[in-house]
């Protein structure tokens, strides 16, 4: 049943990617098409020009837009209307918060793909792949040269689940904020100062507990290049856990015993 | 008496304001139960707590011996006061999305009655005219074989062709063992069909007998009891 949820949540959200992806694909074709062409022409210049920035403005505007999916449809499925119809079904709030925080990150890294295959789309050829290739080589000799052999796939697995876990985070703490926004008059102007009231706790907890502990910070810097960095991201992680796990705590609170979908 | 519903010690309150107060209510199977009241009574406040989206102050429910969960909530249909579809699905779109959820969902009951209303599968809910959107709701709800049905306000807004339609539907789409409790204030439309009235006033339990039984002890009519009762 949990499989038939996620399932409908990617249905949800895809429905307005996949053609937004199109739209860039076909943008980028463009690009690489009109970049083929060698005319001196003013309106060629000039729908050339506007290709690329329309291009420009798609992939940029993707990231943004994906981001904005996710918090809308949380918000439609879940405290409007069809919030009616989602809290009836055989699920409990967890369920529904999870598999829409679970969807929202893989709807992230899909757009990340996508901005990539335009990318490819555009400069892709023999040239692009071979530079692209030195370049990943030199990064990685030069990780392996100041972490030691072997020890840059650890660090390059570190950094992903770090980017995941503060992916997540970011994702929840929209959801605890609009779980918390719900129980305002005004749902909308709730979930932006509830947003900005975790904003600021979260700034104000991690100050004092920076200026109190600067050992945290001293243990890290002193310590040599790969154990510096083991620390860094278990820091990292173990900041951007907790903060999951509370966003989660607080928005499944509010959901299951607050919920106000008048 | 098999149970369907039991509340016991039922409270709760708004900020402060109550809106069910210290209901105990017993539903057998196999009733059809007029949810009564006037406007704020507290009708739309029960119906959510038994659907689980309000959860009460205090008090104990039991839905078919249950409490109220994901196990409740799969045998319970729950028509809301108001449009609840996503509305750039299809209706097709939205049978299978009942159908996905609910181990109960009649597929051929669906499609009986979107056939006989000539319902366009293909077209998207917010293309619908409201009334068709609401006869789709319906639909969806009254295609599970629930053991349980809430509708609220179902004939609410609706002209009198609607309401005869979505009254037939309810009654030619429900076993003979499933419950329906029906909130409404437009109560003679439906007083021919109730097997059972419950009535709140304020959040707080008036009535809680059969028709038959109400009609003996007063004479009148459920209709009748109604306007007297809660008259301004």
């Amino acid at each position: 049943m949990l499989k038939k949820l996620y399932k409908h949540e990617f249905i949800g959200l895809y429905r307005v990617l996949l053609p937004l992806y199109g739209l860039l694909f076909a943008l980028s074709g463009a690009v690489r098409l009109l970049s083929m062409i060698d005319v001196n022409n003013k309106v060629y210049d000039y729908i050339n020009g506007l290709t690329v920035g329309l291009t420009g403005i798609m992939a940029v505007g993707l990231m943004f837009a994906s981001f904005v999916l996710v918090i809308v449809n949380f918000y439609k499925s879940l405290l409007g209307k069809q919030g009616y119809l989602t809290f009836s079904l055989p699920f409990k709030a967890h369920s529904h918060i999870i598999c829409k925080a679970v969807c929202g990150a893989v709807a992230a890294v899909t757009t990340i793909i996508a901005e990539f295959i335009a990318l490819v789309i555009i400069f892709g050829g023999y040239d692009f792949f071979k530079e692209l290739h030195i370049f990943f080589k030199t990064v990685f000799k030069t990780a392996n040269d100041y972490f030691g052999t072997g020890k840059t796939t650890l660090i390059c697995t570190e950094v992903v689940i770090c980017a995941l876990a503060v992916l997540l985070s970011n994702i929840l703490m929209f959801f605890a904020a609009m779980a918390i926004g719900q129980q305002f008059k005004n749902k909308v102007l709730g979930a932006i100062l509830s947003y900005f009231g975790i904003y600021f706790a979260i700034q104000t907890v991690m100050t004092v507990i920076m200026s109190l502990v600067p050992r945290i910070l001293d243990g890290i810097m002193n310590s040599a290049p790969f154990a510096a960095t083991q620390k860094y991201f278990a820091l990292i992680f173990v900041i951007a856990a907790i903060q999951v796990i509370g966003y989660y705590l607080v928005a499944n609170y509010f959901l299951s015993n607050k919920l106000n979908l008048e | 008496m098999d149970k369907i519903l039991e509340c016991r010690g039922l409270n709760k309150a708004y900020n402060g304001f109550p809106a069910l107060n210290n209901i105990n209510l017993s539903v057998a199977k196999g009733r059809i139960v007029g949810l009564l009241g006037p406007n704020g009574s507290g009708k739309t406040t029960l119906i959510k707590i038994l659907t689980g989206l309000l959860t009460p102050n205090t008090g104990e429910i039991l839905i078919d011996g249950k409490q109220i969960g994901p196990e409740t909530k799969s045998i319970v249909s729950y028509l809301p006061d108001h449009n609840f579809l996503a509305p750039w699905r299809t209706v097709d779109g939205m049978v299978k999305y009942f159908a996905d959820f609910y181990t109960d969902f009649d597929m051929s009951r669906a499609d009986t009655m979107l056939d006989n209303l000539g319902i366009d599968r293909k077209a998207k809910i917010k293309t619908l005219s409201k009334g068709t959107q609401e006869k789709v709701a319906l639909i969806l709800i009254m295609s599970r074989r629930a053991k349980l049905y809430l509708l609220d306000e179902p004939i609410a807004g609706v002209d009198p062709a609607t309401r005869d339609y979505i009254l037939r539907t309810i009654l030619s789409n429900y076993d003979s063992d499933s419950t329906i409790i029906i909130s409404t204030h437009l109560i003679s439309d439906v007083e021919q069909v109730l097997s059972d009235v419950v009535m709140i006033n304020t959040g707080n339990l008036v009535v809680a007998d059969t028709v038959d039984n109400l009609r003996e002890k007063t004479g009148k009519s459920v209709d009748e009891y109604f306007r007297e009762v809660f008259r301004c």
